[in-house]
């Protein structure tokens, strides 16, 4: 008994089930030892039941950020807005950089300026 | 059947001659076997750049948009008719933008920065 609770004081109070159940097999083994490990287990088990985290998703997610064209339609046809990821002097496609768009929307928005400089609108 | 799109660039000329042109076009449409669904009229434009057809050159051109229903196999036959119109400056024979579907984006994954400070060397 004293070693157990020499054992318990060592390891402090978050070890205090593995300690029990690592000094169990120490001292004298029969009915005593039995107990001991009878109660180590019920307490185990009601820390885990109540106090362990539930796994779930995070509740504080806060929705992605989205592009200025996500959830959109882009058309050849709307040559406005087409117009406005060109450069006007040259009249290079602007990079994702400069845009900002996702992958899909920037190439989206590039193949349909090309369709529409083919189709001459 | 599929949805196309016909975007038609004609050439500027009397509202009288367009519309006899445009009726030619539609009929020799529905002749090889498609379905006309709208007719759309985006205007009289300055064309964006100097553009010669069948020994011609112009500067302004009438936009139309015609979307249709056609059999896959007739649109190569449809274009070439189409080409062979003097009034015609250019045809444009598309499938129909808004048969596809808009995927969800659902935004801008952030890249974790970790996985860029420790990127392989690239080799030449």
């Amino acid at each position: 008994m004293a070693a157990l609770v020499a054992v318990y004081r060592v390891l402090g109070r978050k070890k205090l089930t593995h300690g029990i159940t690592a000094a169990v097999c120490l001292p004298d083994p029969g009915t005593r030892t039995v107990l001991w490990r009878r109660s180590c287990s019920q307490y185990k088990q009601v820390t885990s039941n109540e106090n362990l985290p539930v796994a779930m998703e995070n509740p504080y997610k806060e929705p992605l950020k989205k592009c200025i064209l996500c959830g959109k339609h882009v058309d050849y046809k709307n040559v406005q807005l087409l117009s406005q990821f060109i450069s006007p002097y040259t009249g290079c496609i602007h990079g994702r950089h400069i845009t900002g768009l996702c992958g899909k929307k920037q190439k989206e928005v590039s193949k349909a300026i090309k369709r529409a400089q083919i189709m001459e609108l | 059947m599929p949805r196309y799109e016909l975007a038609l660039i004609l050439k500027a000329m009397q509202r009288r001659e367009t519309a006899a042109a445009l009726k030619r076009t539609v009929e020799a449409l529905m002749d090889k076997g498609a379905i006309i669904r709208n007719l759309e009229n985006l205007g009289e434009r300055a064309l964006p750049y100097k553009m010669s057809a069948h020994s011609q050159q112009h500067w302004r051109g009438r936009y139309f948009l015609v979307d249709f229903y056609a059999p896959t196999t007739t649109v190569q036959s449809i274009m070439e008719h189409l080409s062979r119109d003097i009034d015609v400056i250019r045809p444009n024979i598309v499938k129909h933008p808004l048969t596809q579907e808009v995927k969800e984006c659902e935004g801008i994954i952030p890249v974790p920065l970790e996985e860029k400070l420790y990127a392989p060397k690239k080799r030449k």
